[in-house]
């Protein structure tokens, strides 16, 4: 990196992410190694807060520590703000990274450790304490600067890590799993905190979560892993209502997932036979014809019960579970069981199990998931 | 009575039907026989009028600063050498084979006698010695004394302390080494003022542990401390040399007392700062660092001092298997021969008799071990917090000091036990139960309370539990322990030196024998046996249970 271009990272700004062919692989105990991340490429543009989501080994945080520097790619390219990341030391990369465990120095007081990326730079003491103490005064942590890390709630360590990533207004910030060691109530309220600070500095953000709620509602845009590379990237709703593959729709909440057959398509359209029942549902590519046999999935709030005359299926219901907000009922339709979920106010108590119901699906709801969950070539 | 407290109730009440005192007493006996007994012994001989007399004397003086003084330097060295030994086999990237070949090579000094490496100081550095005579040409010169000690020592001692901070550094939270970087400190830097400083604590625990080592250790000041006397040499010769057991008592309750403050002092450190290890358990091995600026010259130390480790310890075989050191290199066996074959076999049978106690004691040490840590950790006797303090007191207790003990004690009635093989077995089981119990203590820890609240819920007695849940937890734990009491029996000197007689002889205390009639290649062919057997167990003890063990692991 040229010396000018890290004066210009210095001073913070908004920068563009890209991934190219990354490739992780660790050598196995015996024999060949695996492949933890497999040739992921991805963009991130400036300023957006992209999620790496994924269940546990999917590589999404071998992906975070590789931009970190804290591994090294096998092979493959990160390049940020147009410049190749992959041969400068973690050390000088003036990456913002937020750990799980937080890893603050617990020998160090709060105002230590937030010091400590400046003080390592041999900053002068006085841009010291005034960079620490604005970065303080924005995470509301002014009043706990003396204390040790030990000393803190997890909420405050948790403000604190983030205080350190800020401090030196890096070019790229990034997160691991940081709300995994927070109570519930408290990890939707740091959620909206780091979601509301990122906007405001507009630093581009890479964040970690196997927790797709916490994934949907923080991210501009979310990129589902899967066994080492990308199964889909696009924004919450795009994931949420269009999953390109079963394994997308299964990850992101909760699906059914109903196998059927194509009756007659055209560029736009096409029409399918689920359950007996025949959809007509909008398509974006073509390419279908009679016969092929696809998948379609519907959220289990996007199906309602309602009275026979006016449904698409009848089934029974097998199962009714009140938890508040919602109510789950497991319905069966055939041979095949459908989840639904409606909202806790519409009836004044669940329907009974054993009852009959007549299903109405929302049609614009009903996606089309091509037969083997494979949507991309 | 709500179901819950009945429960509890029948949990509190199980463990007391068996067990109990049916086992407390035994081990208590034991105990006040072989522990109190003795050590109140040494403290009531060296109480008396002419205490402060002995204290006085110059002679004594000047042994407790020259204890002082060594173990000071070698604490400080041995431990500075183990940090960076430890950093450069958990935190730098070198190949696989190259750590676990530093990681081997720092084990072999915690199975040899400490002597051995004096032993071979004489023979690299002595009058006679290889470096010193053979090929620098230097005429009466020698490494011995202070200069000699500490090399022999840091040799010998600083696998203790290295072995500490390995497993130190393990368990460190390896984020906080990558927020070290990531935030832009340099590796040397990060080596510096995060692990080093996080590692303090553990540094301190290997510092006092490394200076009870030294001031405790008899074979190497007798063999190359020349006119450098100190605390248990001085005892030595005041006990062997001049028939005063008075004021070897009163020296060997001097050389108690640093050891026991800084059992004190390790255990303040211990607790105030304890976030060593606090934090995230290490999920991930922590970073290795390449940058060659650290990464040359700590690998050059770590296969410098493994370097040193080998050369010293094939030294003794060498030394064993010429005809006369410094004259003749021919190759020999007499020396083998002479110290197995002649004088009636007396060389054999002190092999024989050696790894006969030695294995006696190590099968009885870890079976007391058994039950006495399942009485400290399991039963609710009354007393048993006492009973494991007193039991693990020997261990901050210096082995010449215990020896003493055993020597006034048991030479007289109602117990004259001298010249018996029951004496030697008793100190060795003094001094390796403490670890056994503290083994079978931890492992019982780690057995999950509610596997045995299962078990006695389930309708189990108490010693079903402890045949069927208990026992093979914690039988890994048990079976090494054995392997660990034997090495530590058969390589002990200070220990046994008081108590061995013409008819029950030990290996280590014939080499001082042989040392101290000038005859070294006795004593390197005495030390080659030693060495030897103590290999030939722990690769059976790997072979039998460590290997089964790490299978079941499926490690």
């Amino acid at each position: 990196m040229t010396n000018q271009h890290e004066q210009s990272l210095r001073r913070g700004g908004s920068f563009e992410l890209i991934l190219e062919n990354l490739t992780k692989v660790f050598p196995g105990a015996d024999g060949p190694g695996v492949a933890a991340v497999d040739r992921l490429s991805l963009t991130v543009a400036a300023g957006t807060f992209l999620t790496l989501c994924g269940p546990s080994g999917c590589g999404k945080t071998t992906t975070l520590r590789m931009i970190a520097g804290l591994e090294t790619p096998t092979s493959g390219e990160i390049c940020l703000a147009g410049q190749p990341l992959t041969r400068i030391p973690p050390n000088r990369r003036h990456i913002g990274l937020v750990f799980q465990s937080y890893a603050l120095f617990p020998h160090l007081t709060v105002f230590d450790n937030v010091a400590y990326p400046l003080q390592v730079k041999k900053e002068s003491a006085a841009v010291i304490r005034r960079e620490v103490d604005e970065v303080l005064e924005l995470l509301e942590l002014a009043g706990l600067s003396q204390r040790y890390p030990n000393q803190l709630s997890g909420g405050q360590q948790q403000r604190v890590a983030l205080a350190r990533a800020l401090v030196t207004r890096p070019s790229l910030l990034l997160f691991d799993e940081p709300l995994s060691n927070l109570d519930a109530r408290l990890r939707i309220h740091v959620r909206a905190e780091i979601r509301r600070l990122q906007k405001a500095l507009g630093i581009t953000t890479v964040y970690v979560t196997h927790d797709q709620v916490e994934a949907m509602s923080i991210s501009d845009e979310i990129a589902i892993m899967h066994e080492g590379s990308i199964e889909q990237i696009g924004r919450p709703e795009e994931v949420y209502f269009r999953p390109a593959t079963k394994y997308t729709a299964e990850f992101i909440g909760r699906a059914n997932l109903l196998s059927g057959e194509i009756v007659s398509a055209d560029e736009r359209s096409a029409a399918v036979r689920v359950l007996g029942h025949e959809f007509r549902l909008s398509v974006a590519e073509g390419q279908l014809s009679p016969g092929d046999q696809v998948v379609v999935m519907v959220r289990p709030e996007s199906v309602y019960l309602t009275d026979s005359a006016q449904g698409d299926l009848v089934g029974t219901i097998r199962q009714s579970t009140f938890a508040g907000t919602t109510v789950e009922y497991a319905v069966s339709v055939g041979d095949t069981t459908l989840l639904i979920t409606e909202l806790g106010d519409l009836r004044m108590s669940p329907l009974k199990e054993g009852r009959r119901v007549a299903l109405r699906f929302n049609s614009d709801r009903v996606h089309l998931i091509r037969a083997g969950g494979q949507a991309r070539p | 009575m709500n179901p819950t407290a009945r429960v509890s109730e029948a949990l509190q009440r199980a463990p007391r039907s068996f067990g109990g005192w049916l086992l407390g007493l035994p081990l208590w006996a034991w105990l006040g026989t072989f522990v109190l007994y003795p050590l109140v012994s040494v403290l009531l001989t060296s109480a008396g009028e002419s205490y402060w007399e002995i204290l006085a004397a110059p002679h004594t003086r000047r042994a407790i600063v020259n204890t002082l003084a060594l173990g000071a330097t070698v604490a400080v060295l041995a431990t500075g050498v183990a940090y960076l030994y430890a950093y450069t086999v958990t935190r730098i990237d070198l190949p696989r084979r190259v750590h676990r070949l530093l990681h081997f090579i720092a084990l072999i000094p915690t199975v040899t006698p400490p002597f051995v490496f004096g032993v071979s100081l004489i023979l690299l550095f002595g009058r006679r010695g290889l470096v010193t005579h053979a090929w620098l040409g230097l005429k009466g010169v020698d490494l011995y004394g202070y200069p000699g000690l500490v090399i022999v020592q840091i040799l010998a001692f600083f696998p203790y302390a290295y072995l500490l901070l390995r497993s130190l550094l393990l368990e460190m939270d390896p984020t906080l080494d990558e927020a070290g970087i990531v935030y832009g400190g340099t590796p040397f830097y990060v080596m510096r003022r995060i692990t080093l400083r996080l590692l303090l604590p553990g540094c301190a625990s290997a510092l006092f542990l490394v200076f009870t080592l030294s001031t405790t250790d008899l074979g190497n000041p007798m063999f190359i401390g020349g006119d450098f006397m100190v605390l248990t040499s001085q005892i030595y010769v005041t006990v062997i040399g001049l028939f005063n057991l008075k004021a070897g008592s009163v020296l060997a309750v001097v050389l108690l007392i640093p050891c026991l403050i800084l059992l004190a002092l390790q255990k303040y450190v211990a607790a105030r700062e304890s976030y060593a290890t606090v934090g995230e358990r290490a999920a991930r091995p922590a970073m290795r660092t390449a940058d060659p600026w650290i990464r040359v010259p700590l690998v050059s130390l770590a296969l410098g001092m493994a370097a040193f480790v080998i050369v010293f310890y094939a030294m003794i075989v060498v030394g064993a298997s010429v005809k006369i050191w410094g004259v003749n290199y021919s190759l020999t066996l007499e020396h083998f021969h002479r110290v197995l074959f002649e004088s009636w076999m007396l060389g054999t049978r002190t092999v024989l008799d050696t790894m006969l106690l030695g294995a006696i004691g190590a099968v009885l040490g870890s079976g007391i071990g058994l039950l006495g840590g399942y009485l400290v950790a399991h039963s609710r006797v009354a007393g048993r917090h006492w009973f494991d303090l007193f039991v693990t007191l020997p261990m901050a207790v210096p082995g010449i000091l215990m020896g003493l003990g055993f020597s006034i004690a048991f030479n007289q009635p109602p117990l004259l036990l001298a010249g018996t093989a029951v004496i030697i077995v008793a100190i060795f089981l003094v001094r390796t139960v403490p670890y056994s119990q503290r083994a079978v203590v931890a492992a019982i820890m780690q057995v999950h309370k509610s596997l045995t609240e299962a078990s006695t819920l389930a309708g189990a007695t108490e010693f079903q539990t402890f045949r069927r849940v208990i026992f093979p937890l914690v039988r890994p734990a048990v079976l090494a322990g054995i392997i660990f009491n034997f090495t530590r029996n058969i390589t002990t000197l200070s220990g046994v030196i008081f108590v061995v007689s013409p008819r029950w002889r030990l290996l280590t205390a014939a080499m001082l024998g042989e040392v101290e009639t000038g005859r070294i290649g006795g004593a390197a062919s005495l030390g080659t046996l030693l060495i030897v057997v103590v290999w030939c167990v722990n690769l059976l003890g790997y072979l039998l249970f460590e290997r089964k063990t790490l299978r079941r692991l499926g490690a």
